[in-house]
């Protein structure tokens, strides 16, 4: 191969060269069905046992409301707490776009920024001349 | 997309779940761990990324729209993972991505699973110099010839911003070919 005329589209393609243990794609689907069906089996919810006093149980619980509850009324507040699966979800579907990132700072943050990332100009040449986007930036 | 339709209700269908999903790996496998492979570049770290990969797959599938392909709500699941994996191992690890990337890829001739020639060698080292994701989209295009509309889907960006992106990628790993 002439490298001195190389040009990606016109040498034969040239494969990544990675490998994978013998038998791997045969085997994967049976081993990680047995694991998932394994993880399942961890994550029941245990019973409760069969106490001959639940009502010793039951006034532990009433207890432990009753005392907790002006507590929680005084103190609770509302937050939001992002359910993983959800969260996981969302990343699944959406690309968070720089625009949306900046939208999210106010000027405070932005200033802070500015002073703890002091970018020279030359810096920002590099990073520019390898955005692949460079393209559009200049048209807008 | 009617035989997917069919397919996602089989899958979530308990009494066809099974013989369902065993399907989905069956299709899917391949395709997933190459594309994850190209990012964490190698073997037992692709291998769990995959696996994290169907977990999330199967959890989720009951969430599917249905507004993109089955395959490429796949795929973007599988990127995702394995960026965040690569992302996480290098804070562990304290370095970036990049350099982490970039020493994987000069000792991939000690890599079991790596039985490349020195042409390989080559433009694996041409491919890790390139931009994060121009590396993405470039072995999405080469190694895998998966066509940009497709891609576009997976990578939440416009064709034309991705063909940009491949001959930018192409144009830089020629000059770095005709260097060495």
């Amino acid at each position: 191969m002439d490298m001195k005329q190389f040009k990606l589209d016109k040498e034969p393609k040239i494969s990544s060269g990675f490998s994978t243990p013998d038998g791997y794609f045969d085997l994967f689907s049976d081993t990680f069905l047995a694991q998932l069906a394994s993880d399942d089996k961890e994550i029941q919810v245990l019973s409760l046992s069969k106490s001959k006093k639940p009502w010793y149980y039951a006034i532990a619980a009433v207890s432990v409301i009753m005392l907790a509850f002006p507590i929680y009324t005084k103190f609770a507040s509302y937050s939001e707490e992002i359910d993983s699966l959800a969260f996981d979800n969302y990343l699944a579907y959406h690309v968070v776009s720089e625009e949306v990132l900046v939208d999210l700072l106010d000027q405070e943050d932005i200033d802070t920024m500015a002073t703890e990332f002091n970018v020279e100009d030359a810096v920002i040449e590099e990073a520019l001349q390898f955005n692949s986007n460079l393209q559009e930036y200049l048209i807008d | 997309m009617q035989d997917e339709k069919d397919f996602i209700r089989e899958l979530l269908n308990p009494k066809t779940q099974n013989a369902a999903f065993q399907k989905l790996l069956r299709d899917y496998q391949r395709p997933l761990y190459n594309q994850i492979r190209n990012i964490v570049l190698n073997h037992d770290d692709t291998d769990d990324v995959l696996q994290n990969t169907f977990v999330k797959v199967f959890q989720h599938l009951k969430n599917f729209k249905g507004d993109s392909k089955l395959f490429s709500w796949m795929y973007r699941i599988a990127t995702n993972e394995a960026i965040t994996f690569i992302n996480q191992k290098s804070r562990r690890n304290g370095t970036t991505s990049e350099a982490m990337q970039t020493r994987i890829v000069e000792n991939l001739k000690a890599d079991d699973y790596f039985d490349g020639s020195e042409i390989q060698i080559k433009l694996q080292k041409a491919i890790v110099l390139l931009p994060q994701k121009q590396q993405l989209v470039f072995k999405m295009r080469y190694y895998d010839e998966i066509k940009y509309e497709d891609m576009s889907e997976i990578l939440g960006t416009s064709v034309g911003a991705l063909k940009a992106s491949y001959h930018h990628a192409v144009k830089k790993i020629e000059d770095y070919m005709k260097s060495c």
